[in-house]
């Protein structure tokens, strides 16, 4: 694969225009000299990662010194984190009083390695959320940063991490819906997609055909699409149902890809199931996508002609961000951070069942001028609402809020 | 004339969630009625901004959710109907809201409850003001900083301050009017209706219209240019052309 040169801030300027590219610098003079550290769980794979991947440069780019760690854990840890993200999700699990003992030496064992001289302290997911203890012996603001829904969560579970989010000075939900009961802020900041990575930068129509031909693709018929971690909350034995509904009536082909990330112990899973579903349909491709297969991703949703997510619990969602940004029309579950990607018959389409997912395929396969409009209206969207810019702004925009507790308008 | 600057800011919007959540019509209401007036301002604006390039047919989270998720279509339209410019506060849209959504309950006894996952939650926001760095101290500067700044900054002018300053006119007009006394102009301003418009779309109205009255100026510095005519003054001074000029400026900044 050819290397691409890292796009600057500068390079932002054309897709989102001059005066929005402007105002985040004049917002970020304002900020200049202030220190950030963001905390996570991986460094590869998943959403988390992906965006930290890019935000921190850009933002040390724009004069806001962002240092990026990453909490180290063995398997035991990872298996108790995962417990904790599917309990968050709404799954029934326990949480034994030896597990919550292992998220605890972890995160006094991290807390003996990383030190918090900063001036605002991010902390990504309930992974490193007890990283809060040190908090007495900083000078930081700390940000709780929540990535996953957290709408229905499994209570026990949230009665644990509760006390520990409760000490931060604010927290970050990606959607409404994952609002809680806090006696501290709660804003709401969507993720983003970066337009100029690997993932959703445009790709020449040749290398996309050869994609299509080297993996049996033909790209004469229609393609569905679903591209997520094989994860049972993703639902891919759900998307080769729906699939196969769509198939009695319009002939298509259905590709599932997805990979899994390091602190996801679930995926290896669910793929023989998948396989297991898929049986002998040529129609149905299962792709296994190892790490850094952004330009695979890519060219995989520009091929497609309609883009799934069909799960069952989402944090955000941003593989629609991703179909949506590259004109896509999207069907996908009314779950987690989907419905404010997909309106509802403006950028996508949003449904509840099976059946109503495929009722949905038919009916765009069968319209795609209307298909055509909904992608048009999804890229506008995503491009004002979603893009790695705006979400550059809003992390300015908290630091500023805490620096101006309980104001509702803030001159600058 | 010494006219003030008008200086281009922009507002940046930080939601901040609430916790509180609607399932059915009742509980909507009554959260209508309790909520923060920043969530009522939200709740009924930030289509404007956020989906500045669509202008779809409800243009309020109240409007919307009623009427696509919760089904109550007949109430959802009027919902959307509301002119939100004739309501100069937060207050008197509350109580507009509330009334209907208690005639509609009072009409039809049915309660409908929504999907678990489509409840409406009830958001508010923060407004980080910024300057653009772009002023303008006349109309055709005015115009040019109209082309440069950010959507967020027209909204901010157009919509916001209105609502801020509880204000029957916007930001651009108000500054028209007291600097410049182009009264056709700064009421025409008015009449674009950013609900209904998107941002852009308001934008580039307001550009032709400032269009069409640097082009009226110049025409008019031309013909006055030679008074030792006479003719200019004449003409001037006669009644009827002031009302072929007042009929021509009236078809002339018509939206």
């Amino acid at each position: 694969m050819v290397s691409r040169v890292v796009p600057s801030f500068a390079d932002y300027r054309e897709v989102v225009g001059n005066p929005v590219w402007e105002m985040i610098q004049n917002i970020a003079r304002v900020l200049s000299g202030l220190k950030i550290k963001m905390v996570n769980s991986t460094a590869v794979g998943g959403g988390v990662a992906e965006i930290l991947q890019r935000l921190v440069p850009l933002l040390n780019e724009i004069g806001i010194a962002t240092t990026w760690e990453v909490m180290r854990g063995e398997e035991e840890f990872f298996k108790v984190t995962k417990i904790i993200h599917n309990a968050l999700h709404g799954k029934t699990e326990e949480l034994t009083p030896q597990m919550q003992e292992t998220y605890r030496f972890y995160t006094e064992k991290n807390l003996r390695q990383i030190k918090f001289e900063d001036d605002f302290v991010f902390i990504h997911d309930p992974q490193p959320a007890g990283f809060i203890q040190a908090k007495k012996d900083s000078r930081a603001k700390w940000i709780w940063r929540c990535h996953i829904d957290v709408s229905t969560p499994y209570r026990p579970v949230w009665e644990f991490l509760r006390p520990y989010v409760m000490q931060y000075d604010a927290s970050i939900f990606s959607a409404p819906s994952f609002a809680q009961q806090l006696p501290i802020p709660q804003y709401m900041i969507a993720p983003s997609i970066d337009p100029l990575s690997e993932k959703n930068r445009e790709v020449p129509l040749k290398q996309i055909e050869q994609f299509l031909e080297k993996n049996k693709l033909d790209p004469q018929r229609p393609i569905l699409t679903q591209i997520s971690r094989f994860d049972k909350l993703k639902d891919p034995l759900g998307v080769i149902k729906t699939y196969q509904l769509v198939k009695k009536s319009e002939d298509c082909q259905l590709v599932l890809a997805g990979g899994g990330a390091t602190d996801d112990p679930e995926s290896a899973e669910i793929i023989p199931r998948v396989y297991e579903a898929a049986a002998d349909d040529r129609d149905i491709h299962v792709i296994e996508l190892p790490p850094y297969s952004d330009l695979e991703v890519n060219i995989l949703q520009r091929a497609s002609t309609i883009v799934l997510q069909k799960s069952l619990k989402e944090g955000f969602a941003l593989t629609v961000t991703e179909a949506l940004w590259k004109k896509k029309p999207v069907v996908a579950s009314a779950v987690g951070g989907i419905p404010l990607q997909v309106i509802h018959n403006y950028t996508g389409m949003l449904v509840h069942s099976i059946e109503g997912a495929a009722l949905k395929i038919i009916y765009l396969l069968r319209n795609p001028h209307i298909a055509n409009q909904l992608g048009e209206n999804g890229r506008e969207h995503v491009r004002h609402n979603f893009l790695i810019t705006r979400h550059i702004r809003d992390y300015l925009m908290v630091l500023i809020a805490l620096q101006h507790p309980s104001e509702k308008v803030i001159h600058l | 004339m010494d006219a003030k600057p008008f200086h281009f800011y922009t507002s940046q919007p930080l939601v901040e969630l609430t916790g509180l959540r609607a399932g059915n019509l009742r509980e909507l209401l009554v959260n209508i009625k309790e909520v923060d007036g920043s969530s009522i301002y939200f709740h009924t604006h930030h289509y404007v901004r956020e989906h500045h390039f669509l202008s779809n047919e409800y243009p309020s989270d109240f409007a919307y959710w009623v009427g696509e998720i919760l089904q109550e279509r007949e109430l959802g339209e009027k919902l959307a109907i509301i002119d939100v410019r004739n309501y100069p506060t937060i207050r008197a849209l509350r109580e507009q809201l509330v009334e209907i959504i208690e005639h509609h309950l009072q009409e039809n006894g049915r309660v409908r409850e929504v999907l678990t996952g489509l409840e409406f939650h009830f958001r508010k926001t923060i407004s980080i003001i910024v300057s653009t760095g772009q002023s303008a101290l006349n109309l055709s500067e005015f115009r040019a900083c109209l082309q440069r700044v950010d959507l967020n900054s027209i909204y901010y002018h157009l919509v916001e301050y209105r609502i801020r300053e509880e204000n029957l006119t916007n930001d651009f007009s108000q500054w028209i009017r007291d600097n410049s006394q182009k009264e056709s102009l700064a009421s025409a301003i008015e009449k674009i209706d950013p609900y209904f418009n998107t941002l852009e779309k308001c934008r580039q109205k307001m550009i032709e219209m400032l269009g069409r009255e640097e082009h009226r100026q110049r025409l008019h510095e031309q013909l006055f240019r030679y008074p030792s005519t006479g003719v200019a003054k004449a003409i001037k001074e006669k009644s009827w052309f002031k009302k072929l000029k007042s009929a021509f400026q009236r078809v002339w900044y018509q939206e």
